[in-house]
């Protein structure tokens, strides 16, 4: 039933743009399928398994505190942990 | 790479150079070369163990960093933190998510149709030609709405098959910056042409509100052959399906799941040869989203055209 109401929902949203559209609509039965597809895949970025601090002070604090050396991953425009 | 490895014996820190952060947090930055695109392996007291193209983030480049380390006396080890109190504030602070807001997470990688026309993954690489070329990673970002801008979503009615049409600031926004193809990199957000969104209650319970969202929005530059080589081409359409849910108790969304399919074209500024070359012209491209409730650093990063090459005018509009 929450299929019905969400594909029924989905006919009446948009108009104008639909004229001379580039990309056809997306069937409702192929959203999950389609989510899980365009985020990462298992083990394409293992960087987002590791545990990054975003703060130098805070990172200092701890490796002086854990007796640990630092590791940093910068980039030149954008956090290395976004888009860059 | 090996991510166990990095956390249990390395304190790990992700800068975008620049927002280094204060003074003292530029100055310590700048005495261990921590900047541009790159990997550095530091003490908390600022001797540098290892750094450039040999260091990688896996157990064999770095294990005799650690071992380097370990022999360090304890005063270089660890070294002594100036008052943070006497820093000069950053020249560039990060900007933090707008309270009580809403935190999404975008994703965006290519995609192509197989024989059967269903939608799958297509693999990419940068600079293909060469040796080492390297697969095209699923980029993402984020999208800040403020307090306001995500009430603005909630229906006055709940009532199945109540519509909300975004506001132009939300919709143009999530096009212009996580709605475009942005896999190549140092990608400008792109000028909406014509966007619509709407959402459509399609379940009410006394827990809270389902909603579908439904959108279309057509960015940058026209599509034209012609233009295929052309610089300062950029362009695209993309597509959006959604589901959202308003929690009516805590007053808040718990989910912000949307994906999109898009066509995409052009070259991004003046460069004319692109980095990752497309097989078919134009091509074809996908993103999700999911609302972020986490506090990690990691859930905390600006969206990146709210700091970088946000031509599609000033993030949260005019004030």
């Amino acid at each position: 039933m929450k299929v019905v109401v969400f594909f029924i929902a989905g006919l009446c949203s948009l108009n104008a743009l639909d004229e001379k559209a580039r990309v056809a609509g997306i069937p409702p039965t192929k959203f999950d399928k389609l989510q899980k597809l365009v985020q990462p895949q298992k083990g394409e970025s293992p960087w987002r398994e590791i545990k990054w601090l975003t703060n130098v002070t805070e990172a200092r604090r701890r490796g002086m505190a854990e007796d640990k050396p630092l590791l940093f991953f910068t980039a030149a425009d954008g956090s290395p942990l976004g888009r860059t | 790479m090996e991510p166990g490895f990095v956390n249990k014996h390395f304190i790990p820190v992700a800068l975008d150079t620049y927002f280094r952060g204060n003074s003292h947090e530029l100055a310590y930055c700048k005495k261990i070369r921590a900047g541009g695109n790159h990997l550095v392996a530091a003490s908390a007291s600022g001797k540098v163990l290892a750094s450039g193209r040999a260091l990688r983030m896996h157990s064999k480049a770095l294990g005799p960093v650690l071992a380097e380390f370990k022999k360090l006396p304890a005063t270089e080890r660890r070294g002594k933190l100036d008052d943070p109190a006497k820093a000069a504030p950053p020249r560039r602070p990060v900007p933090q998510p707008p309270v009580g807001g809403l935190v999404i997470r975008g994703f965006c990688t290519y995609m192509q149709k197989n024989a059967k026309g269903d939608w799958g993954r297509a693999k990419r690489f940068y600079y293909e030609q060469n040796p080492d070329r390297w697969a095209a990673e699923t980029q993402s970002d984020m999208l800040w709405l403020t307090a306001t801008e995500a009430r603005s979503l909630v229906p006055a009615q709940a009532k199945v098959g109540a519509r909300v049409l975004v506001a132009p600031a939300i919709r143009e926004r999530f096009f212009s910056t996580i709605g475009i193809d942005y896999m190549e990199g140092s990608v400008n957000s792109l000028k909406p042409r014509a966007t619509e969104m709407t959402l459509t209650v399609t379940e009410v319970t006394p827990k809270g509100i389902t909603l579908r969202l439904d959108g279309y929005g057509r960015m940058g530059r026209e599509f034209d052959l012609k233009q295929r080589n052309q610089p300062h081409s950029r362009g695209c359409e993309l597509r959006v399906l959604g589901s959202l849910h308003f929690d009516r108790r805590k007053k808040a969304f718990d989910r912000f799941d949307v994906v999109g399919l898009g066509e995409a074209w052009g070259n991004k500024m003046k460069y004319i040869r692109r980095e990752v070359i497309a097989r078919s012209y134009p091509w074809q491209y996908g993103i999700a989203c999911e609302l972020v409730t986490g506090d990690s650093p990691i859930d905390r990063i600006p969206p990146y055209n709210l700091l970088h090459y946000g031509s599609a005018g000033p993030y949260f509009g005019k004030k």
